[in-house]
């Protein structure tokens, strides 16, 4: 079975009431829009960073520009974290939106029928492994063919 | 797997099975209806990313750190690729359940003999797309693997 679709807490969700079931998707809305909000202010942060880099480059200021890219280096850190709650609170919320519609099934039927149906993010249940997956497939520098 | 829900449903009074039938395509009505929503969102987010990726190039032909502005925009943008092809996936699975419900009551109502080949045979016409083209079936299947084994672990687990 998918990881995400046995766990407990996921399960249970199809079972509560109504008043519980947007209880806990307020909940989960607040936490996306404050993950969604301190991710794109960390990304604007690193972005600015390396617009101020190139032009200090283009100036000739190298030591500046060096410093403006280790500000950059330093937001890529430390939005990583920040990217993987986002992303694992995304799925949830966008699970329990989808859970909530009339009719909803778990996939039980069709992962019995074909083992190698493919449920992306949802077959990852650790935080250390979606951050690896996001690591390797969310990260475009190695496709740029930037070493940083 | 699914004969004892084609055993269920030949027990099923027909008035029974014209309204579960009724319900299973509502279902199905619905769920098309969000997978295809979420394929737009897909499609849009597709092209934003090779949008991206062109302006990306192109800058690194003349400042590496502008480049790395763009792709920081790229990196968000894959990460919602990545959830939205996730949740795609649910809608799909959804959608397959409902048209083979409606499948299953039809032939029981028209009297067809349950055929396990059938219902299997379905599965990869619904699925060979999301088999092939998508997440796991990128390097991001192999790294699955390569993480499951090392954790030692199977299912199970809150994911939050």
């Amino acid at each position: 079975m998918i990881s995400w679709f046995s766990s407990s807490r996921i399960r249970s969700y199809v079972k509560l009431s109504t008043r519980k079931q947007n209880k806990m998707k307020q909940e989960i809305d607040q936490r996306y829009a404050q993950q969604r909000s301190t991710l794109d202010s960390r990304l604007s942060y690193a972005r600015d960073c390396a617009r101020k880099a190139d032009r200090l480059m283009s100036r000739g200021k190298t030591e500046k520009a060096k410093e403006e890219l280790n500000s950059f280096k330093l937001e890529l850190a430390s939005s990583q974290p920040v990217l993987n709650a986002y992303v694992s609170t995304a799925l949830e919320k966008q699970l329990l939106e989808v859970m909530s519609m009339e009719g909803f099934e778990f996939p039980d039927l069709l992962t019995e029928l074909r083992s190698d149906v493919d449920f992306g993010l949802f077959s990852v249940n650790a935080t250390d492994q979606l951050d690896a997956v996001l690591q390797a497939e969310a990260n475009p520098f190695e496709e740029l063919g930037i070493e940083l | 797997m699914s004969r004892p829900i084609y055993e269920r449903l030949a027990k099923t009074p027909k008035r029974k099975l014209d309204k579960l039938e009724y319900q299973h395509q509502q279902h199905l009505t619905r769920f098309s209806n969000a997978k295809e929503g979420k394929l737009n969102e897909t499609q849009e987010l597709d092209r934003r990313l090779d949008k991206l990726r062109t302006k990306a190039t192109k800058e690194l032909e003349s400042s590496v750190p502008r480049s790395l502005g763009t792709a920081m925009e790229m990196r968000h943008v894959k990460a919602d690729l990545l959830i939205a092809k996730s949740v795609l996936a649910v809608l799909r699975s959804n959608q397959f359940y409902h048209r083979m419900m409606v499948m299953l009551i039809q032939d029981v109502k028209a009297g067809v003999e349950y055929d396990p080949d059938r219902i299997e045979n379905l599965v990869p016409m619904e699925f060979s797309e999301l088999v092939e083209g998508s997440v796991l079936s990128s390097n991001l299947g192999d790294l699955l693997g390569d993480l499951g084994s090392e954790a030692g672990t199977g299912d199970g687990g809150d994911p939050t």
